[in-house]
């Protein structure tokens, strides 16, 4: 009985047909007497903009003076000396398969994106913006007009001169008198001196210090007041 | 022969199985990690570039108006905007009304192209607004959308980036509640935009510039030769474009902005004939120099590869179907081995073509809501279109190859304005 081909067809045409109903049952309850609350609100607050109202201006270096380098290197034959791999990327972009380390006084007219960590030696000039996938060290008098952008740490040393944005996955350090031009954001902490000035925003998921100067602190012993 | 069906018929099976693999990836990073999501966005508060926004527009009389009386509400420092709308030969009030704009505001402008040289597709009107533009990012928005007010800042902050060519934001459908074709589209868009979109852009993959809420470098735009007026889908040409040449591509989920779906089958059959037919085209354009690339790596080119051959999938199944068929009767055995012909079937359920079951579910789940859910089964139906759809634009397009007609027409979607309740 339970072996004949026919029950065991009707079986399944009504195993099938159960469960065509019960799939599509809420479908038709659905259109028939329709709940939902469609369609979806979209978020209606905007990007407030949050502006340092009243915040004075400490340092603002003139960049043409540092751009204007009489000892820069001539990029290219930076790259033939040192043999590391490029690949072009558009028409005004470079990206570089390796780590890199730019000596002093390297002028760059191209974006720049590395795939490992970048160190700049001082009095570099970069028109254009600069990625780097691993950790990004800045040396001094370094003026990079565009933006900075990190997978890594970022640490920029003095008088650093930063056009656009920085954005860092890891955690920022700017030296004494950097100017930002707009924001710094970082998922880590973000750690400047008090004589360093960021235009815009410091945004972070991380903690913000403010060093200060050590001429300008207070004496930290009876010794020291005399 | 029977073995040669057997394996052919294992092959494609193994395909859809992977389909399914990477579907549920993407499900899953959507659920658990969404780091490269919000961050760049932050970079909105500040960084302002100059910005065009192109609007290709041919007979949209009943929406361009809406768009543009939204785009003054835009909070981005208008000095640093300028709006393009590109009247593409309109025998309505299209250009009359983009001209009204345009004398009281001074950012908006219009490109009227005469019937001599327009109305041939969006790429070409595009290219015509290409030309007229000056600012450093372009973003294109169709007529029919209607955005946050903020989108442009949360477009353009991904461009802090210098290796960020092109950006997509999110489209949500204002009109789900029409017909039930819209609805589905609805869910086809949760799907695609909320889920596949997101978990690509997390992963580091290639997600996919949809035509519109998005933006490019214009120095791209410029060094790619402007849009190709030979592809349909000149949104997917474009993305694997931009790829090759070496830049990325993100996906801004925060930047949403609302569609007018279709409303009926006949609509949907014509859009998605366009879509199918214009991804073909990108398949047998770009799949050879995508497996050369040495720019990308090798997931981009894997996922890049099942990208292309997405509008293929309903084909293989049906071939499946036959094949399973052809396995049967051919050789006939025991009931155990008759479900390898049902199982094509089964898995063409979880695959699909578009958003899929589960990830339609995540992306429902993610967006907080419940009801609308119910309807996922009847994606059956869209799904099951979409076979019919695929074969025909494969069809067309070996064809008009074998013909050696390389220009296709380029099928309007009529936008009619739809329930604005939502606004």
């Amino acid at each position: 009985m339970f072996l004949d081909p026919l029950f065991l067809m009707l079986l399944l045409l009504i195993t099938a047909l159960g469960f065509i109903i019960f799939l599509f049952l809420p479908s038709l309850i659905e259109i028939v007497k329709p709940r939902d609350k469609g369609p979806r609100r979209m978020l209606r607050t905007p990007l407030q903009r949050i502006m340092r109202k009243g915040a004075k201006s400490v340092f603002v270096p003139k960049s043409d003076s540092v751009a204007n380098s009489s000892t820069s290197k001539n990029f290219q034959s930076f790259l033939k000396e040192t043999g590391v791999k490029t690949r072009r990327i558009g028409n005004d972009t470079l990206r570089i398969l390796s780590d890199v380390e730019f000596p002093p006084n390297l002028e760059i007219s191209d974006n720049i994106v590395i795939d490992g960590a970048l160190t700049m030696g001082d009095r570099c000039v970069f028109h254009g913006s600069v990625k780097a996938r691993g950790n990004v060290t800045i040396g001094n008098y370094v003026v990079i007009k565009g933006n900075l952008v990190s997978n890594g740490n970022v640490d920029i040393q003095d008088e650093v001169v930063i056009g656009g944005s920085v954005h860092s996955e890891g955690s920022v350090r700017l030296g004494e008198k950097v100017f930002i031009g707009l924001a710094v954001v970082a998922d880590g902490d973000v750690e400047l001196h008090e004589n360093s000035e960021v235009k815009e925003n410091i945004l972070t998921h991380g903690i913000i210090k403010v060093l200060r100067h050590p001429k300008l602190d207070f004496p930290s012993t009876l010794e020291d007041i005399g | 022969m029977v073995l040669i069906l057997y394996f052919t018929f294992v092959l494609l099976v193994v395909i859809m199985l992977f389909y399914l693999v990477r579907h549920y990836v993407f499900s899953l990073t959507a659920l658990y990690d969404q780091k490269g999501q919000s961050h760049f966005t932050l970079h909105g508060l500040s960084y302002r570039p100059t910005v065009s926004i192109l609007i290709p527009a041919r007979n949209e009389e009943a929406v361009v108006g809406r768009l543009l009386q939204r785009i003054t509400e835009f909070t981005y420092p208008k000095d640093k905007i300028e709006v393009l709308v590109i009247d593409d030969a309109s025998t309505d009030s299209t250009g009359r009304i983009a001209e009204e704009f345009s004398k009281a505001y001074n950012y908006i402008k219009v490109v009227h192209r005469g019937l001599s040289v327009g109305g041939i597709g969006k790429s070409s009107a595009l290219n015509d607004g290409l030309k007229h533009a000056i600012g450093e990012i372009l973003i294109c928005l169709d007529a029919d959308y209607y955005p946050q007010i903020d989108i442009i800042e949360k477009l353009t902050a991904s461009f802090v980036d210098p290796e960020v060519g092109a950006v997509q934001g999110r489209v949500t459908v204002f009109n789900e509640n029409a017909t039930l074709v819209s609805r589905l589209v609805a869910l086809e868009r949760i799907g695609g935009y909320r889920v596949d979109q997101l978990a690509r852009d997390d992963l580091g993959l290639i997600p996919q510039y949809g035509g519109t809420v998005g933006g490019f470098r214009r120095s791209l735009i410029e060094f790619l030769g402007g849009w190709d007026t030979r592809m349909l889908a000149e949104d997917t040409d474009l993305t694997f474009k931009v790829y090759l040449a070496g830049y990325k591509l993100r996906y801004v989920n925060e930047a949403e902005c609302y569609e007018e779906a279709v409303e009926d089958w006949r609509s949907y059959w014509r859009q998605r004939h366009r879509w199918a037919k214009g991804h073909m085209q990108c398949f047998f354009k770009h799949l050879l120099p995508l497996l050369k690339s040495r720019s990308l790596r090798l997931r981009e080119k894997i996922d890049g590869l099942l990208l292309l051959n997405v509008y293929f999938i309903p084909i293989l199944v049906a071939l499946s179907w036959l094949l399973g068929a052809a396995i049967f009767f051919f050789s006939p055995t025991s009931w155990f081995e008759s479900i390898w012909t049902v199982l094509p079937i089964f898995v063409y359920s979880s695959v699909g073509n578009f958003a899929l079951f589960f990830e339609v579910g995540v992306g429902i789940y993610l967006d907080k809501r419940v009801r609308i859910g119910w309807l996922i089964p009847l994606l059956l139906l869209s799904f099951v279109l979409s076979t019919a759809i695929c074969f025909k634009a494969f069809f067309d397009l070996t064809f008009s190859r074998i013909a050696g007609n390389n220009v296709h027409k380029w099928a309007k979607t009529l936008h009619n304005g739809g329930d604005q309740k939502c606004f």
